[in-house]
């Protein structure tokens, strides 16, 4: 039974990074990382690790997620003024 | 028309090479290291999660590595984002408000969130979690702070004193457990209680806080470079 839920959340994860790499919306391919990161800590969870879910959690999904928008809107006002 | 064999081609080979790991059978019988971690660590050590003693005491010069790393990822990114503000223009930019509800969600959650990550701190040892995961949920209240008031972070000095002092801390643990307990980073210096309590498993505790509040601060100082330069 919990083969077909890890292979369900990695066929999220597979179409979520296929995702991220084909689309040309930044915002989205972010999103679609953090999603990866999600899925990732769900995973280790149901594999009873719940040390390793919770740094996935915070670190994959969130931190990067967030590092990654703060510099793609840095490089945005970079771009919009190149008068630096 | 060549590249996307070529890409056919690197699929065929990963998949090929990949093969053998799926129909590896299941292996039952933990290592050497792993077996006697999982028959005595408990004992020895006294914390009832053995994630993180593992992580704090028989890995601990590991776990100090990554500190490392990190605090070198953060003087990075300082240097490569450091520029010298223009004194006059600094001043006179007003940062834009931020939207009303995400200030008054900011102040609501703030302080749910800072207790959720001293708790997964301080309950390192007896439940999942420790110094990093912790650290990194106070980072990210204070991160929200940040995003509802342009302007207010922790002062700079303030961070660096703390991060400097828990990364002096750490050392000073990892010394102390040389010095008396005869091993590097070794956690029973202190007793080690009764396995389970908040206060127990010798050191540990002190070293997921020292952890906890140098991650938080070196977190905090990226996303405040990061954050900083949009005026």
């Amino acid at each position: 039974m919990i083969i077909f839920l890890l292979i369900f959340l990695g066929i999220i994860m597979l179409v979520a990074a296929i995702f991220a790499v084909m689309t040309k919306e930044l915002i989205a391919a972010i999103l679609a990382t953090g999603l990866i990161g999600l899925m990732a800590s769900v995973i280790f969870i149901v594999l009873a690790a719940p040390d390793v879910a919770m740094t996935e959690a915070a670190i994959g999904s969130g931190l990067t997620m967030v590092v990654f928008l703060l510099a793609l809107r840095r490089i945005r006002q970079l771009g919009g003024s190149d008068n630096d | 028309m060549i590249k996307r064999s070529l890409i056919v081609l690197l699929l065929i080979v990963t998949a090929y090479i990949l093969y053998p790991l799926a129909i590896l059978p299941p292996q039952d019988n933990l290592g050497n290291a792993a077996a006697a971690i999982t028959a005595d660590g408990v004992t020895d050590l006294g914390a009832a999660n053995l994630v993180t003693s593992v992580i704090v005491s028989y890995r601990g010069l590991d776990t100090l590595g990554e500190v490392t790393v990190l605090f070198l990822a953060t003087a990075g990114v300082g240097f490569v984002l450091f520029r010298k503000r223009k004194s006059d223009t600094a001043d006179t930019e007003v940062p834009r408000q931020a939207s009303e509800f995400l200030q008054t969600g900011a102040i609501f959650l703030w302080p749910y969130i800072v207790i959720l990550g001293i708790f997964i701190i301080f309950h390192g040892h007896i439940s999942p979690g420790g110094g990093f995961q912790g650290g990194v949920i106070l980072a990210m209240a204070f991160l929200l702070i940040m995003l509802a008031f342009p302007g207010k972070a922790l002062p700079e000095g303030f961070r660096h004193a703390m991060e400097s002092l828990s990364g002096l801390a750490y050392v000073g643990i990892a010394i102390a457990g040389l010095a008396i307990a005869g091993d590097f980073l070794n956690t029973r210096i202190l007793p080690t209680g009764q396995t389970g309590s908040l206060i127990s498993a010798g050191a540990i505790p002190l070293i997921s806080v020292a952890i906890g509040i140098k991650v938080g601060a070196e977190m905090v100082t990226i996303l405040a470079h990061l954050r900083k330069e949009e005026a």
